[in-house]
């Protein structure tokens, strides 16, 4: 057990130090402060709300305040790694390596757990920490609470990882009997992304019925959610119900644990070749290679869930919003006119349709992974007759098919629906558009920079590597910038230069987006020939 | 067909491959042996063009793998010695990926698909995700896929691993017709009865050094090759 465990730290860090191009202890350490720093702000942000529900500890249910910051950290630890969970447990490519030496598979479950517990331990103190931090602001710090408090922190991190545990195994299961598991795993977490969005887009009104209706809460997390109830009583200082949790997190885990551990090889079987396939129609249709290239990346994006699910959401989403924004027209129309947001509207609409539109290009980020995705595979496509530039190509375009119609169409009905003349309508679907194919490059090229090839399971390029970290940042800051630059600009030159604005837009897009194609082209298709 | 003059590869201090030399001329079995670690698979590499090196030169037909590698990769095939396929594809559309990057036109590589699917007997399940095949499977799909574009040179890297005995005798057999066609193959393997009786020349290489290499005669003589293998291992101790 502890040698897996080391080897899973091993793997661990040598995936960070590949997956962020770390040559040094230097490099690694200013990685770890970039991410600590990142950590802080949302904590900061976090801070802040935990000074609101602080109200909560002069009422007479004080142990809610903890229950929420439970309940918070819980939600977040379930949907941030149950797909982890299940693609780390089930899907890791040693799997088969490790259950033919003599190790039992409990062994091997406990040090998969061990890990995934730690990601969920860290979500659980961005979570809680602040609100632990304004607890001892508002009543003092004590030694005992600390500890109480960190003890929780730990059990209710276990509890989160034992539900995410049975998630991800009921998912495996689920999965493997359908055809379109891929297609059905994104759906379901596009649901999931939607509600989220609902929630933070209401967070006020949330936060506002949270604190108003305490007694009621107080009463349905008393008679429905026991175990928050017992962890907030714990951190108040409750030291039966302390026993209490403590036994009711180690009992759930220890029986989850046993599940796991009895149906381990079974799972295994039914992921594997137990289920039976059945056989496809021959395709007999002649291709370019750039569009057989294409061809086999669309295969590869819809036949696994974990690629699919971590950079197809965007997909989903951006097919919700456009049926949103349509169905809700006149709610949105109001509710910016009520407000007088900006004079003369209409102008402007353009602009914010094209920055939104551009902001779910972070959760689209499906080039950004394909050349790690590669992997043991690289040595097909290094062993043909075709360059670099040529693969790389074939994976831009096929990331354009995905993105880029849906972009286009969506942006143009869009602005329609919301009354923009024709021209802002089509520059501003060009502008939608030129996002995409930038996201597409700029991906590749983030790819090229922090190519990783050696992955256990595909989680590991799709979700944790440095090149899918940087398209998601880069993304939000190029639609940031397009969205402020819409907004400024109009109101500078005046609501009926709205078109030369979006025209100003669609042209430095397209030149950025031109000069970073030449550098994949170029630089990124003799680096891949290297690789 | 296949030229390795003054091949060296190095991997920071230490030697791979020591200043290699081998001649493939074309109608030629070339067998390349030595024991794990001896360098046979990064020499097959760095003659497919999957590896860089910055010693020696590498030529297919009279051009250099360094410098015109893709119009070398047009005429050569590589099978290695574990085929990773792409395992969310069908054997159909990985053979039909491989032929639309060789340009291979419909006729040519439905005949051949056809004429190798049967002869190694994988017809039917090359309907079937590659994800379902075993190591054997897998196998016999990366020989059709290095057949179907009609490659002058073959390089494989222990092409029987894996093969059931029917598969393993028809490609000695497409092996030996492709070279009666005028083609090329440069093979590794560990099976030496398997060398002895296909190859027309062979090359044995330890710690990165050739120790010998010539017909299967000259290096041979009245003894076994594996008899020759384990003298020249105990020689060069």
């Amino acid at each position: 057990m502890s040698l897996l465990l080391k080897i899973r730290f091993k793997s661990l860090f040598a995936g960070i130090k590949k997956s962020i191009g770390a040559k040094s202890a230097g490099m690694l350490a200013l990685f770890g402060v970039l991410m600590g720093f990142s950590a802080l702000i949302i904590m900061a942000l976090l801070f802040g709300i935990w000074f609101v529900f602080g109200m909560y500890l002069e009422s007479d249910y004080p142990w809610l305040y903890f229950a929420m910051a439970g309940i918070f950290a819980f939600a977040l630890g379930i949907f941030g790694t149950v797909f982890t969970t299940q693609s780390q447990m089930y899907e890791a490519k040693d799997n088969e390596l490790l259950l033919a030496m003599p190790l039992k598979p409990s062994q091997i479950i406990g040090s998969r757990v061990l890990m995934l517990y730690l990601l969920t331990f860290l979500f659980s103190a961005i979570i809680m920490l602040p609100a632990a931090a304004v607890y001892c602001i508002l009543r003092g710090p004590s030694v005992t609470f600390v500890l109480i408090f960190l003890l929780v922190m730990g059990m209710i991190s276990m509890v989160t990882q034992t539900v995410t545990c049975l998630l991800g195994w009921v998912l495996h299961f689920l999965l493997a009997k359908f055809k379109y598991k891929a297609l059905l795993a994104s759906l379901f977490m596009a649901v999931v992304m939607i509600l989220y969005f609902v929630g933070i887009g209401n967070l006020e009104n949330l936060t506002v019925v949270l604190t108003q209706n305490g007694g009621k809460i107080a009463n349905a997390v008393q008679s429905f959610a026991w175990p928050f109830y017992a962890m907030g009583q714990a951190c108040m200082g409750d030291i039966l119900q302390f026993v209490l949790f403590t036994v009711f997190s180690f009992g759930v885990f220890g029986l989850v644990m046993w599940v796991l551990t009895k149906t381990f090889i079974k799972a295994m079987l039914v992921g594997g070749k137990a289920k039976s396939a059945t056989k496809q129609k021959r395709d007999r249709k002649i291709r370019t290679p750039e569009a057989s290239l294409c061809r086999k990346e669309s295969k590869r994006f819809f036949s696994s869930t974990t690629y699919l699910v971590n950079t197809g959401l965007g997909l989903f989403m951006m097919l919700a919003l456009i049926v949103a924004g349509v169905i809700f027209k006149d709610k949105i129309m109001n509710a910016l006119q009520s407000q007088d947001m900006l004079e003369g509207l209409e102008s402007f609409i353009p602009a914010v349709i094209v920055g939104i539109m551009g902001f779910i290009t972070f959760m689209t980020p499906i080039s950004a992974p394909s050349v790690s995705l590669e992997g043991n595979h690289l040595w097909i496509l290094r062993s043909m007759p075709i360059s670099g530039a040529k693969v790389l190509r074939g994976k831009l375009r096929f990331h354009c098919i995905a993105t880029v119609p849906m972009a286009f169409v969506g942006t143009l009905a869009l602005c329609l629906v919301y009354g923009c003349p024709i021209l802002d309508t089509l520059l501003a679907a060009v502008c939608s558009a030129l996002l995409n194919v930038l996201c597409g490059v700029l991906g590749l090229v983030f790819n090229m920079c922090f190519p990783r090839m050696d992955w256990p399971t595909e989680a590991a390029p799709c979700k944790q590597s440095g090149a899918v970290v940087c398209i998601m940042f880069a993304m939000m800051f190029v639609s940031f910038l397009v969205f402020g630059g819409g907004l400024v600009g109009t109101g500078m030159m005046g609501p009926d230069m709205s078109a030369v604005v979006l025209g100003i837009m669609a042209a430095a897009l397209a030149l950025i987006t031109y000069l970073f194609y030449l550098l994949l082209v170029k630089w990124g298709g003799k680096k891949f020939e290297t690789l | 067909m296949l030229k390795i003059e003054g091949y060296t590869k190095r991997y920071g201090e230490k030697v791979a491959v020591n200043n290699l030399n081998l001649h493939i001329a074309p109608g030629e079995i070339y067998g390349f042996i030595g024991h794990n670690g001896a360098g046979k698979t990064t020499t097959l590499k760095a003659c497919s063009g999957l590896l860089q090196f910055t010693e020696g030169t590498i030529t297919v037909n009279g051009k250099s793998i360094q410098k015109e590698p893709l119009a070398c990769k047009k005429e050569m095939a590589y099978i290695p010695d574990n085929p990773d396929l792409y395992d969310f594809l069908t054997g159909y559309d990985y053979l039909n990926f491989v032929a639309d990057v060789y340009g291979v036109s419909k006729e040519d590589r439905d005949k051949r698909i056809d004429e190798y699917g049967e002869l190694l007997g994988i017809t039917e399940a090359l309907a079937l995700p590659i994800s379902e095949y075993s190591h054997g499977m897998k196998q016999k799909v990366a020989i059709i896929s290095a057949l179907v574009h009609a490659p002058k040179l073959i390089l494989m890297d222990e092409p029987f691993v894996g093969l059931d005995p029917l598969a393993s005798h028809q490609l000695k057999q497409l092996m030996k017709k492709h070279c009666e066609e005028g083609g090329a193959i440069f093979f590794s393997t560990h099976v030496l009865e398997v060398a002895e009786k296909l190859c027309h020349k062979v090359a044995i290489i330890k710690g990165g050094n050739l120790i010998a290499s010539g017909t299967m005669e000259e290096v041979k003589g009245d003894s076994s090759l594996e008899n020759v293998f384990l003298e020249l291992e105990e020689k060069t101790e």
